[in-house]
C-alpha cells in the first residue's frame, strides 16, 4: 500500500512509488475511499518518484479526482517528471488535473479550495 | 492487499574472468542476498565471448541462489550464449531473457546512403521480475538511440503499456514467452510484440476519448488504446495460425513525418 501522511483534518498526501499500473492502481482508489471515510476531502499525490504510468494508473487518478470532487474536494498532483507530464498531456489531462511543483504549493491550493465549515458543498 | 513490487537487482557479468573479477562478482551477489533481494538479474551484455569459466560462474551463482530461495534471471543474453546454454540443456534450468545487444547504433551514413539500423530483441515470461527486466532493457535501448525527448517518452510508455497489458490480460500460460523486437532507422522505429495469449485486436476497439466526459463519470479504464494511438503513427495486428497475437506499432521519427 502507498505511504500516506495527514497534512491537516481535510488533506492527506499519498506518496507514489516508481510505478503506477495495473498492479497497484486500485490501491490509489482504496486510499482515496478511506480518506473520504475519515473526513478528508483533499488528496495530494506525491509523484516525484514515479517513473512508469500506465493507462490503469491514469484511470485511478481520474476516478479518484471524480470521487473527491463529488465530495466537495479535489486531487492535486505534484513533483511530476517531464515523462509523466507528457503522458498526461497526450491524454489532454494536463489542463484538467490540478498540478503543482511541490508539496507546499499543492497544500496551499487545497486550502484555497476548502470551503468554510457549514457551507453548501458541491 | 498486494505486496510491494520489488525491482530486480542487476549485477553485470564481466567480459573477462579472473580471480579478481570473479571475486568481485560473487561479492556483489552475496551483498544482494544479504540485503534480502528476491531476484538477481545477471546482466550478460558484455559477454561477447563465452568460455566454460563463464558458464561455470553463472551456474555456481544460480545454484547458490536457488538453495537460498533467491531467483536468478539472465538478461541481455546474446544468441551465442543462448546457443551454448541450449547445447548444455541449461536453458531448461535457467531463467533467460534473450536480447540482441541494444547499443549497436551507429549514427553515420555510408556513401551509398544506407541508413543505420539498430535492433532490439528480447523475450520474457510473464512473471513480474522478467517483465520488469525486459522493460528496463528496452528503456536502455531507447536511451542508446538518443531520440528526441518526447519520442523516447512515447516509445518507453507504449512499450510499458503493451507489455503490462499482455502480462495482466492476455492470460498467457506460465512458462510461455512474450517476444518483443524493435527495428530503428532514422525515419521510424517499429515495435513488434508476439504473445501466445488470448486474441485481442486493438484495431477493432473503439478509441474515442473525451477527457471532459471521462472526468465527469470517473472513467477508470479504456485509456490504453488512446495512449498508444496518440503516441504512435500506425498500429497493425494479426493473429497467426498457431494462435500467436502479433502487434506492430510504428512511430515516425523524422520531423516532417510526425503526424500524431
Amino acid at each position: 500500500m502507498f505511504d500516506t501522511e495527514q497534512i491537516d483534518s481535510a488533506t492527506i498526501v499519498i506518496r507514489m512509488g516508481r510505478v503506477l499500473d495495473n498492479n497497484n492502481a486500485h490501491e490509489v482508489m482504496q486510499v482515496v475511499d478511506a480518506a473520504i471515510k475519515d473526513g478528508h476531502r483533499f488528496v495530494v499525490c506525491d509523484m516525484t518518484g514515479l517513473e512508469f504510468l500506465s493507462s490503469a494508473g491514469v484511470g485511478s487518478l481520474i476516478s479518484s479526482l471524480s470521487v473527491l470532487r463529488s465530495n466537495g474536494g479535489s486531487l492535486t498532483l505534484f513533483g511530476l517528471s517531464e515523462k509523466i507530464l507528457h503522458v498526461l498531456e497526450v491524454l489532454d489531462l494536463k489542463d484538467y488535473i490540478p498540478m503543482e511543483t511541490n508539496l507546499e504549493a499543492a497544500v496551499a491550493r487545497c486550502k484555497s479550495q476548502a470551503k468554510p465549515e457549514g457551507s453548501t458543498q458541491g | 492487499m498486494l505486496t510491494r513490487a520489488r525491482k530486480p537487482h542487476a549485477v553485470q557479468v564481466p567480459a573477462e574472468l579472473n580471480p579478481d573479477t570473479i571475486r568481485a562478482l560473487e561479492n556483489s551477489v552475496d551483498q544482494l542476498i544479504a540485503d534480502g533481494v528476491g531476484t538477481i538479474v545477471l546482466d550478460c551484455t558484455k559477454l561477447a565471448h563465452i568460455s566454460s569459466m563463464h558458464i561455470g560462474v553463472i551456474w555456481s551463482i544460480h545454484s547458490r541462489c536457488d538453495n537460498l530461495g533467491v531467483g536468478v534471471i539472465l538478461n541481455s543474453v546474446s544468441q551465442t550464449l543462448s546457443r551454448v546454454l541450449r547445447i548444455l540443456d541449461l536453458d531448461k534450468l535457467l531463467e533467460i531473457n534473450e536480447s540482441v545487444a541494444a547499443s549497436e547504433k551507429s549514427s553515420h551514413l555510408s556513401q551509398a546512403g544506407r541508413e543505420a539500423i539498430a535492433e532490439f530483441q528480447a523475450r520474457c515470461k510473464t512473471d513480474e521480475e522478467s517483465v520488469a527486466a525486459v522493460n528496463d532493457s528496452f528503456r536502455e535501448y531507447i536511451r542508446s538511440l538518443e531520440l528526441e525527448k518526447h519520442q523516447a517518452i512515447d516509445l518507453e510508455t507504449v512499450f510499458y503499456e503493451v507489455i503490462t497489458n499482455i502480462k495482466n490480460h492476455a492470460d498467457v500460460t506460465p512458462g510461455e514467452y512474450i517476444t518483443v523486437s524493435a527495428r530503428f532507422n532514422e525515419q521510424q522505429l517499429v515495435l513488434n510484440f508476439a504473445d501466445p495469449g488470448m486474441p485481442f485486436d486493438p484495431t477493432r476497439q473503439r478509441g474515442s476519448f473525451n477527457v471532459v466526459e471521462s472526468l465527469e463519470i470517473g472513467q477508470k479504464n479504456g485509456f490504453g488504446l488512446t495512449m498508444i494511438s496518440r503516441m504512435t503513427d500506425k498500429i497493425e495486428y494479426s493473429r497467426s495460425k498457431d494462435g500467436v497475437n502479433l502487434l506492430s506499432l510504428t512511430k515516425l521519427l523524422a520531423k516532417d513525418n510526425n503526424s500524431v
